[in-house]
């Protein structure tokens, strides 16, 4: 038994934990507040329970059942907040993107070469997350359900990022070194502050009981992701600059 | 015709119409949960209702303040959500109860009076008399 089935047997202990696992995508993909996902999953458990059928005969897939409840949107679970989210880890990721492309010409002082490849591969990933919360509801089950998924789609987007710097290496501008490490590093800092003002309250689903025997969340999500790229950034910046 | 009440499927049309009515009933004896509903509905001749149809409708019942709910301790579950009725819910199975008494005995009288000869308008808009056996 892994981690994660042990979280889903924890809030439905009698109901098959890969049914649990899509019913809770399918709901928070939809922007169900956690609080509404837990009672009615403790509803869901305490019928299996009771009438001893499987959850699939009682309640049909998860993801019809969880479409039929209706819920409602939750505040800080609207697109517009999705997006708000892409963007602010957009900006952090390709802050430090610069900073470690930068960092490579540092110890020679030479400004940055960019290739039509380094321009091609920017665009296509700036793409591919700018698709991300348009296409989430409807790729998120499949990749859940059919695990070998997101293999394939980190292979592809690895191929389309990669295969357009070996294809096009021919230069077409100079960057001076410094300013470009000053915007990365200004982004990384936007990033951060954008995760860190995060007013969205942490959502968590827990069975109704221990919701009110844990204590208030703390604001601990926010200063992980605040420090998320600026770790990182660090953490990837200084072997370059060892060795 | 003798009718095993715990093993009745209804059509499901009907069922989706008086559906609301019969969980407000059960719910109106007292405090209860989503599988004693299911179970006081199957007893009572109306099919048992799949958790897809019956907890949907629940929530539905409770956004309309017609039935509000708590929770206690479940099978060894995380819990169990009761439903009770408001003083609205109350007041509006009462109302739609005698709307149902009507509306049945209307439709049960209907169908059970005598097949009679019946008039139609034709084109020109005189009233024909037409025998339904002449019409067969």
């Amino acid at each position: 038994m892994n981690g994660k089935n042990t979280f889903f047997e924890s809030v439905a202990p009698h109901v098959d934990p890969q049914w649990t696992e899509m019913f809770i995508l399918t709901l928070k993909l939809r922007g169900a507040a956690g609080a509404q996902i837990s009672d009615c999953l403790a509803e869901v458990d305490d019928h299996v329970a009771v009438c001893g059928l499987s959850v699939e005969e009682v309640f049909g897939s998860a993801e019809d059942y969880a479409k039929s409840l209706n819920l409602p949107v939750a505040p800080g679970n609207e697109v517009s907040e999705i997006y708000r989210v892409v963007v602010v880890s957009l900006v952090g990721f390709v802050g430090m993107t610069l900073i470690l492309w930068a960092s490579r010409f540092w110890r020679e002082g030479a400004p940055i070469q960019v290739t039509v490849g380094m321009a091609v591969s920017a665009v296509i990933t700036v793409a591919v997350m700018a698709t991300v919360p348009g296409t989430m509801q409807i790729l998120m089950p499949r990749l859940v359900k059919k695990r070998w998924l997101p293999f394939v789609f980190g292979a592809v987007w690895m191929a389309l990022v990669l295969l357009p710097l070996k294809l096009f290496p021919s230069q077409v501008l100079q960057l001076p070194i410094w300013p470009v490490t000053c915007v990365g590093v200004v982004m990384v800092v936007i990033s951060s502050l954008g995760f860190f003002m995060d007013k969205a309250p942490d959502d968590p689903i827990e069975t109704p009981v221990s919701r009110y025997l844990t204590p208030p969340p703390r604001p601990h999500r926010q200063v992980a992701l605040a420090l998320l790229y600026p770790v990182a950034t660090v953490a990837l910046t200084v072997p370059f600059l060892l060795f | 015709v003798e009718l095993d009440l715990e093993d009745t499927s209804w059509p499901a049309e009907w069922m989706r119409g008086v559906m609301e009515l019969c969980v407000l009933r059960a719910i109106a004896d007292g405090p209860t949960y989503g599988y004693a509903i299911a179970v006081a509905l199957e007893k009572n001749g109306l099919g048992s209702p799949k958790g897809g149809t019956l907890y949907p409708l629940l929530g539905r019942l409770e956004r309309a303040e017609w039935v509000r709910s708590f929770w206690g301790a479940g099978q060894g579950g995380p819990g169990r959500k009761f439903y009770e009725l408001t003083a609205a819910g109350r007041t509006h199975l009462s109302e739609m109860t005698w709307v149902w008494g009507q509306f049945s005995e209307s439709v049960s009288t209907y169908l059970t009076m005598p097949m009679q000869p019946f008039a139609y308008a034709d084109s020109e808009g005189v009233s024909t008399l037409m025998s339904a056996q002449t019409r067969s």
